[in-house]
């Protein structure tokens, strides 16, 4: 196991050198200086380049992860610019480049070797970008096949992250997902059985519980999920996700009905965009980004911002292993094919804590949290007096590998994963199966079922259309 | 000539006119439901499904009957209207509702020309259908546009007489529909299917042999090994589109949950002994997996081997399996693995244990933080910070003076962690003793813990002879007094 801390310096050193020099050019052109800490102590020795390609990227990686000792690259102002040669690198495979795959491809420590869309001028425009040493298909199944890729991102539209995270843990690569993780529970499910029968990494692409301010609430999850664990709110905790507290459902996301027959377009397989859904007659509407508005692909606002959302509320209430008992609900009726909008849904869990999402920003005056003791509302404000210097003696929570290269490289659980991802994007799912059969419905955490509800069970886990090619 | 106008006129009026008094009697009341479509709330919903339940059978099947062709009309409301009805009638407690709905849905497809009514028809039943839907969906299983829709219903009805309909369809279908159902039967794990199935394995048609090799694989039949690992040998377990080796090793992952389970491991242990290359690390992977899943917490001693493998993915997923089944007992064996083992793997044992909380890792950390090996001491700061106890501030503390400049920091980042009122005083207590770096390092502790009992200890340091501390002594007082 790598010294993970001199690693992470190592990183953090690397990735501001990245920043500072995203010419590839000077990448290529300078020598690295590598610190190797070996069992016996320090070795310190110029790394020339030419013979680190020499090197295979392959043995590279393996010896990343416990045989050869921890490395990390001299900090620039001691022996001049750091470099990581391309062929040191972890290559990925970025499955779907539309709107959000495009921002995979420049995540620094990565390079691009392959890419995929089943939509000609998307797959095009992305070749442009990264030009013609990238592999291009319109097969994904080819794509992760690929001994050259190490990880698989997948920014397809949510019908396939299931189906594409399960294919590529099959072919020992580790995984990028974006959210949400899952369109069903089922498919999730079955993400986490196979990412952990392969022994894969996986990271679902949202970062909040981690990294960045939460939304409007205007600071980042840490110091909330500290304040929650200090007891200093009492329990159980109501959570409000509306405009107030910060957070916009986007309920523009509503699909159309009555879409006339429109011929599919020459540069789009279709069958394949469609892939595991229902089979239905093509309209722009129902691909690119608009997808969001159809319960086949997605699930509306709810689908689109619903994980990014509650993810960190579900680490911040220390719910990621288990679900909710009940999700109720107040919105008008639904369609079967297009997502409407909703009003209110309220989660409850077994303990009495509670998840409001008020799609209508009707609770104006509504805490972020809401306990027996106090509330916290968003910039940190509180009606606990002194709130910061109190938390102040309060323990952190403990850290999380936030870094998905060295989630890769050292094979430790990403902060976000499998596991956890999947009881958010339950979260998720299970307001859209209450939305979609028209009544609030009960859940059995355990066994991931709905209670006496056949309709409702019916969409846990839908079998997919087969026969696309 | 004008006569016989006139009196068509009149023979046409008069039809038109018969034709209006016998008028559906549901057409108002259907039309009035229509109306209210979409129901703004539950209770409306339920109102209006009341509605079409009171129109019975008949109405019902007129209602369903009234899906316009494509581009003829607009179907919204109907839409909401009927799928609405077909999930009220599956919750629980509406049984005979439900009966009713099957019977209404079973004449409506038989009155229904149209393909995309239909499919929508069909695909309803998957809320609401049952044992009496399983005859309304027969004609369609073989019938390429309608096979998908109608397997799927099958597939969700997870009745015997669902699975048999299935299996005798499988007989004369082809193409799309064979694939459907032979996906289906696999998915309910219909043994009785196995030989047709079988038969399908050996296609040269990739997307049928993948199939089959699938849907052996969840019906875990003992008999289906020969081949299935037939069809993983010959792609040398590598990644094929046919999906082979996934289809072996789901299939001894499935058998494993049989009774006996010995075949299983067998079948993973031929696994392990056949792919020893690189690139099947993660076939390894799951061959062990399938293992201890089966040995349960007798699984102990195989992982505590698998650990030292020299491939490190597979040292690091059995960790990471171990950790799974973590429990006091075992975590006294990977305790002694632990102290025992090379710096490497000491390290990641030290990580596993204090990830799942074994408290048996507290005397592990505070060995390991006197180890001779960097990995070793980084892995026990970082599981101090995981583990979040108390007892570990004191060897942290006093790890400190001998650290380096990295593993000062993580200290720091690790004090920040633990649970305990005290970490200021032992900090500040501390403070004094240690070397100058260390003490900027405490000092940046006390800042952030918003120390302000401890301003006496800070100010000592206002007096030393490094001027960084002293300049983060000031900073320190600062911070404690906002
Ligand atoms: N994390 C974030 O902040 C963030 C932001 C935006 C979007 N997203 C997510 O990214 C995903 C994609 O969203 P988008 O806005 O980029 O949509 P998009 O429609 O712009 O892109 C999706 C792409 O996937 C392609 N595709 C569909 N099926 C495919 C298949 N079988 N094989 C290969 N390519 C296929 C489409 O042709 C398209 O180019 C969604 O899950 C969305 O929720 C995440």
């Amino acid at each position: 196991m790598l010294a993970n801390g001199i690693y992470d310096l190592a990183l953090n050193e690397y990735r501001e050198f990245l920043l500072q020099n995203d010419n590839p050019l000077i990448t290529e052109i300078y020598t690295c200086k590598i610190i190797f800490i070996s069992c016996s102590g320090l070795l310190n020795f110029n790394h020339n380049m030419e013979q680190k390609k020499n090197q295979s990227r392959r043995t590279f990686l393996r010896n990343g992860i416990g045989a050869v000792a921890a490395f990390t690259i001299v900090p620039r102002h001691v022996l001049g610019r750091g470099y990581l040669a391309p062929s040191d690198q972890l290559t990925k495979g970025v499955i779907g480049t539309g709107g959000m795959g495009k921002g995979h491809f420049g995540y620094a420590g990565t390079r691009v070797v392959a890419i995929c869309d089943v939509d000609k001028l998307h797959l095009q425009q992305a070749q442009e970008v990264l030009g013609e040493g990238v592999k291009t298909f319109d097969d994904y199944r080819e794509l992760i096949q690929l001994p050259e890729v190490d990880i698989v991102h997948i920014a397809t539209p949510p019908h396939w992250h299931g189906i594409m995270s399960v294919e590529a843990a099959r072919a020992g690569k580790d995984i990028w997902c974006e959210k949400p993780m899952t369109r069903t529970i089922g498919e999730g499910k079955r993400v986490k059985e196979a990412v952990q029968q392969y022994g894969r990494m996986f990271r679902l692409n949202t970062w909040f519980r981690f990294e960045d301010n939460f939304y409007g609430m205007n600071t980042p999850v840490k110091p909330v999920k500290k304040l929650v664990n200090s007891g200093m709110l009492g329990w159980p905790l109501t959570v409000t996700l509306n405009r107030h507290t910060g957070f916009d459902w986007k309920q523009h996301w509503v699909g159309k009905t009555n879409l006339p027959v429109t011929p599919v377009p020459a540069e789009l397989n279709y069958d394949r965009w469609l892939g595991p859904a229902p089979y239905k007659p093509y309209h722009p509407d129902r691909v690119h980004q608009r997808f969001r508005g159809y319960w086949d692909y997605d699930g509306g606002g709810l689908g689109d911002m619903g994980q990014h959302f509650l993810d960190p509320v579900q680490y911040i209430l220390g719910k990621d292993d288990t679900s909710p008992v009940s999700v109720e609900i107040d919105a008008p009726q639904q369609h079967p094919d297009a997502v409407g909008t909703w009003r209110r849904i309220t989660y409850t869990y077994k303990d009495g804590c509670k998840i409001i999402l008020d799609g209508e920003g009707t609770d104006e005056k509504a805490a972020f949290i809401e306990g027996p003791s106090g509330k916290l509302y968003p910039g940190f404000r509180s009606d606990i007096p002194d709130l910061a210097k109190k938390l102040a003696a309060y323990p952190d929570p403990p850290p999380q590998v936030t870094d998905f290269l060295i989630s890769v490289k050292e094979r430790r659980q990403f902060a976000l994963n499998e596991e956890n991802g999947h009881r958010s994007c339950t979260l998720v799912n299970i307001a859209k199966i209450a939305l979609q059969v028209g009544r609030s419905l009960e859940f059995d955490p355990e066994r991931q079922v709905f209670l006496y509800d056949d309709a409702a069970n019916s969409l846990i886990d839908p079998p997919a259309r087969t026969g696309w090619a | 000539m004008k006569k016989k106008i006139l009196f068509f006129i009149l023979m046409l009026s008069c039809v038109t006119l018969s034709a209006q008094q016998k008028q559906s009697p549901y057409a108002t009341r259907i039309n009035r439901v229509l109306k209210r479509m979409p129901a703004d709330n539950q209770l409306q919903l339920d109102s209006c499904m009341q509605q079409i339940a009171a129109l019975g059978i008949n109405g019902l099947t007129e209602m369903a009957c009234m899906l316009r062709l494509p581009g003829k009309g607009d179907n919204t409301a109907l839409q909401y209207a009927l799928n609405g009805y077909a999930s009220y009638v599956a919750a629980a407690t509406r049984d005979s509702l439900r009966t009713k709905a099957v019977k209404a849905w079973g004449r409506a497809l038989k009155l229904t020309t149209d393909a995309s009514a239909k499919i929508f028809l069909i695909e309803q039943l998957q809320f609401f259908g049952d044992n009496a839907a399983i005859a309304l969906l027969k004609p369609y299983l073989q019938q390429p546009r309608y096979s998908d829709p109608a397997i799927r219903v099958l597939s969700q009805i997870k009745t015997s007489a669902s699975l048999i309909a299935m299996e005798l369809a499988l007989d004369k279908a082809k193409g799309n529909s064979e694939i459907a159902l032979i996906k289906a039967l696999g998915d309910r794990r219909y043994i009785a299917a196995e030989g047709a199935i079988t038969l399908r394995a050996s296609s040269a048609d990739p997307v049928l042999k993948r199939t089959a090799l699938f849907a052996l694989a969840n019906i875990a039949s003992e008999d289906s090994e020969p081949v299935l690992f037939a069809a993983a040998e010959k792609v040398n377990f590598s990644y094929d589109s046919t999906g082979a080796t996934a289809a072996y090793l789901l299939f001894i992952d499935n058998l494993g949950h049989n009774w006996p389970t010995a075949p299983a491991q067998t079948a993973a242990n031929k696994v392990l002994r056949q792919c020893k290359g690189d690139s099947l690390s993660h076939v390894r992977i799951a061959a062990l997996k399938t293992i201890v899943d089966i040995m349960g917490d007798n699984a102990t001693n195989t992982l505590t081997l698998a650990a030292d493998n020299k491939d490190p993915q597979y040292a690091a997923a059995a960790l990471a399996m171990a950790g799974r089944f973590m429990n006091g007992a075992n975590a006294d064996v990977w305790l002694q693995k632990g102290e025992r083992s090379q710096p490497a793997t000491k390290a990641a044992v030290i990580t596993m244990l204090a990830a799942t909380k074994q408290r048996v890792a507290i005397s592990l950390c505070t060995k390991a933080l006197k180890d001779s090996d960097v990995r070793v001491r980084m892995a026990a700061i970082e599981a101090s910070a995981q583990m979040q106890s108390p007892e570990m501030l004191s060897p942290l503390l006093v790890a400190m003076k001998t650290a380096d400049s990295t593993e000062v920091k993580a200290i720091g980042n690790s004090l920040l962690s633990i649970r305990s009122r005290d970490v200021s005083g032992y900090v500040a207590v501390a403070l004094q003793q240690a070397p100058p770096f260390v003490q900027i390092t405490l000092l940046h502790v006390l800042a952030y813990k918003k120390a302000a009992d401890k301003e006496r200890f800070i100010r000592l340091l206002l007096n030393s002879e490094n001027p960084d501390v002293v300049t983060a002594a000031k900073t320190t007082l600062e911070a404690v007094r906002e």
